[in-house]
């Protein structure tokens, strides 16, 4: 999803009916009173909504909205985005099929960390997951009639969507740990060749580990939502990697996947 | 004794405060064990994750399409943001609020350590440009990461409940501070004191723990690996560290060479190999740019004046006072008597260090001589009661009431410095009925009750009574006026008492007055430090170096030439030599160029 934090503001404050003036690096909006109190916004209600840093730090009247700050998260948290029921209409035969959209959160930590937001949709009566739409989704609300069945649970699903990520991380990321991978392990050499200079082992099984703690690439998974839909045309067809994953023959979740959870719930 | 002993009872008045609990930061999420991958990378998947979504399903908490198309996008933007630092984005708005200002030499900082160390660096900033400051956004950008979940702090005692505020207010973390044995097995993020950390049974169980970042404050504590405080460190272990020092190397190469092997074992190979390499002898260094070179990849240094890094003046006021002529009888009466006991002395093998400090108290106020000379009454006999009587007769010494009308003048909040817990009770008990509001600082209190103190003086008191102990490590960048009521013999202690005040978040001149008494050795010592070393206009760390530098202590250096010369004219020679000898090390010293 191509993306940037003006355009991200706009649509924001459109869909809460705020108009705004553009100025340098910033909107200045006239915040409604529930606004201010969610962004934690005490002065006048007239705010300069700015990415930029420098902008933010000299002016008072400015708020920071950009990414990782604490502003960007206080406005994410008044969106009632975290989970969504919809269809995606269609004219052809058939039932509509449900498939859950998880957004998975990537955190890859090592010598280069970055960041990514990897939908993954999941068939809930087949398991198949495929991942990275390519096409903007057209979504209505309600559920649609006819529709199948879901066979999977929801945890199940998600363990589903976590082996899909497991495996987008084997293909996709396989460059990235390569290279850590390669790092790591020229450390690792220089430091054996080290301890074999001071001629005495000391403390090189404690630094050894520091070092592979510190350096050996590694990926947080965390979620940012799911989304309900149902689809009459395979989602396959808008994806632009696919990998196979194992449908689960009882619908429920193996003994390893991530929890513990709570009682599932019902879709409206 | 028959000569009454004075007191000064100072009654302090209650002073009640709002402390403002900080905003609590986001609760950290639970993650599953790491799964490895292809023997290449290890994948660890949150655990709250499916259960809020679950969650969210059960209670109907649906939202709309639009909406969850507008929060897709939102937290794509955000994960956007990831390759770039977290902590000034994530704090910028708290800053702005709280008054912090991100310096850009702190903010490369924070980028070399995270992009270029990997968390593991010597922070060797010169004091007051705020290493504090670095390591807690070094800190807060692990944390917003997720890459740091187990943190230990080790400080001196004296500055625990500063990194507590420091990190509270300015970074919103909240620390723990060390009190009992299960804290080092419980707390997520503890600070606790180093000389703490290295008695048993703590030590073991610090051992015992695995940490995701150490924090090392005055890490020149631990440039000897011989020491216990070298080989706790050492031992820990660690993914991240940094250690805060603002002379990472003093006297000897093998300093720095310890240091840097606590991070970066390797870097500069053996001992043996360094030596060879890198060492002329213990001071000097050879292949001076390929040590830079090895150096730069784990230690930062910071100075005054590059990068633009440039704080207020120090606007130098010497306040020349004549004594009354009690205290002027006093003072001869006194340096005779030690002059006359230091030969004696020395003579017969015994200790000239009370005699030492009576020299200095008769300096700062009669009231502090009148204890030493008290205890002197006692154990040398009557030839001490004649000035213990004088002793007794003086209220108010000249430079009181100076100091009394300065501080009227000023009408704003003023720190006085003393080197005297006497002098320091004298000082608040005349300050108190002269109408202002004291609050009173030295090494006694408790860390709470240091902090306790500083902020009674930032938000009520008018004046601050410290002595030295008191004034190392803390900050009180929010007055501006110092006072030197008696000056220390050694410049580093008037350096520290300035670098409370004068230091980054200072924005206006800071004035300094030294109350200099006419005829005494304190004008030699004005006289020394100001016009010969230069010290008020010097750099922080040119100072360290040139101590660092001196064969033996700069101190006792000053009480030879105090005690022993024969009159004016030598006592001048003598100490312009002495800081002849000082500025031409500094100007030949190796060591100092190096860092």
């Amino acid at each position: 999803m191509d993306a940037n934090i003006e355009y991200f503001l706009q649509q924001y404050l459109a869909s809460r009916g705020l108009g705004w003036q553009g100025r340098e690096k910033a909107l200045e909006v006239e915040l409604s009173a529930e606004l201010a109190e969610a962004l934690a916004w005490r002065e006048s209600p007239r705010v300069l909504l700015t990415w930029d840093l420098d902008t933010a730090l000299a002016s008072p009247e400015a708020l920071l909205l950009a990414p990782k700050s604490q502003s960007l998260e206080r406005l994410l948290s008044t969106i009632n985005g975290f989970i969504t029921c919809c269809h995606i209409p269609s004219s052809a035969e058939g039932p509509f099929r449900p498939h859950f959209l998880w957004l998975f959160h990537l955190s890859y930590q090592a010598r280069e960390s970055r960041e990514e937001i990897l939908p993954v949709v999941v068939d809930m009566v087949d398991g198949r997951a495929v991942g990275m739409l390519g096409e903007d989704l057209d979504c209505h609300p309600g559920v649609p009639e006819p529709r199948e069945k879901r066979r999977l649970s929801f945890r199940r699903a998600y363990w589903h969507g976590c082996e899909f990520v497991k495996q987008y991380l084997r293909e996709e990321a396989k460059t990235w740990a390569q290279r850590a991978r390669s790092d790591l392990e020229r450390r690792l050499r220089d430091l054996e060749r080290h301890f074999g200079d001071l001629g005495e082992d000391g403390d090189r099984p404690i630094r050894l580990e520091e070092e592979s703690l510190r350096f050996s690439p590694k990926v947080l998974v965390s979620l940012r939502g799911g989304a309900l839909i149902y689809w009459k045309r395979p989602p396959s067809a808008l994806a632009v990697c696919e990998f196979p994953a194992q449908p689960s023959p009882t619908g429920e979740a193996p003994a390893d996947a991530p929890g513990p959870f709570p009682p599932e719930g019902r879709e409206p | 004794m028959d000569i009454p002993l004075k007191t000064f009872p100072i009654t302090v008045p209650i002073m009640t405060f709002n402390w403002d609990a900080p905003p609590a930061g986001p609760p950290q999420e639970d993650f599953t064990e790491e799964e490895v991958i292809d023997d290449m990378l290890a994948v660890k998947f949150s655990r709250d994750a499916i259960r809020d979504v679950i969650t969210a399903i059960r209670q109907g908490r649906w939202g709309s399409w639009t909406d969850f198309k507008l929060a897709w996008l939102g937290h794509v933007i955000n994960a956007q943001g990831g390759q770039d630092l977290h902590c000034p984005r994530n704090l910028g708005e708290h800053w702005r609020k709280v008054g912090v200002i991100p310096y850009p030499h702190q903010l490369n900082t924070l980028k070399t350590v995270v992009h270029k160390m990997h968390g593991r660096a010597i922070l060797a900033d010169e004091v007051g440009l705020g290493k504090t400051i670095e390591a807690g956004m070094i800190l807060k950008e692990y944390l917003l990461r997720g890459m740091v979940r187990k943190a230990l702090i080790l400080t001196p005692s004296s500055l625990c409940y500063q990194w507590y505020s420091e990190l509270r207010e300015k970074f919103l973390i909240t620390p723990w501070l060390q009190r009992s044995d299960k804290d080092w097995e419980r707390a997520p993020i503890l600070i606790a004191s180093l000389d703490t950390a290295k008695r048993s049974p703590h030590r073991e169980i610090i051992l015992s723990q695995e940490y995701d970042m150490v924090i090392v404050d005055e890490a020149h504590k631990l440039k000897n690996d011989r020491t216990q405080n070298w080989h706790l460190v050492n031992s820990i272990k660690k993914k991240f560290c940094l250690l805060l020092t603002a002379t990472p190397v003093q006297n000897d190469l093998k300093e720095l060479y310890n240091l840097i092997n606590l991070l970066e074992p390797g870097l500069l190979g053996t001992y043996r190999a360094f030596r060879e390499l890198f060492m002329e002898d213990r001071r000097t260094p050879k292949n001076v740019e390929d040590l830079h070179g090895l150096l730069q990849q784990t230690m930062i240094r910071n100075r005054r004046g590059a990068q633009g890094i440039h704080l207020p003046k120090r606007v130098v006021n010497n306040q020349i006072i004549e004594l009354l002529p009690e205290e002027k009888l006093l003072y001869d009466g006194v340096q005779e008597f030690v002059q006359r006991e230091y030969h004696r002395c020395l003579a017969s093998g015994g200790n000239p260090l009370p005699l030492i400090t009576l020299q200095r108290e008769v300096c700062s106020s009669a009231h502090a001589a009148y204890y030493t000379l008290a205890k002197m009454h006692e154990s040398r006999g009557s030839h001490v009661r004649p000035l213990l009587e004088l002793a007794a007769t003086i209220d108010k010494g000249a430079k009181l009431l100076v100091l009394e009308e300065l501080v009227k003048n000023l009408g704003e909040k003023v720190i006085i410095f003393t080197e005297y817990r006497a002098t320091q009770e004298y000082l608040r008990y005349h300050l108190e009925r002269a109408g202002f509001l004291t609050v009173g600082f030295d090494g006694s209190l408790s860390p709470g009750k240091k902090e306790w103190i500083r902020r009674q003086f930032q938000e009520q008191a008018d004046v601050l009574v410290s002595t030295e102990c008191g004034g190392e490590g803390l900050n009180f960048q929010f007055c501006r006026n110092v006072v030197n009521f008696d000056l220390p013999w050694n410049p580093m202690r008037l350096e520290q008492r300035i670098g409370r005040v004068h230091r980054l978040g200072q924005r206006r001149n800071v004035n300094i007055f030294n109350l200099v008494t006419l005829n005494t050795i304190e004008e030699h010592i004005l006289y020394l430090l100001h016009e010969k070393i230069g010290m008020f206009e010097m750099v922080v760390g040119e100072l360290d170096a040139i101590l660092g530098a001196a064969d033996s202590t700069f101190e006792t250096s000053l009480a030879q030439i105090f005690l022993t010369a024969r009159d004016g004219a030598e006592l001048r020679t003598r100490l312009d030599n002495l800081a002849g000898e000082l500025m031409s090390k500094k100007r030949q010293d190796p060591l100092i160029s190096l860092i």
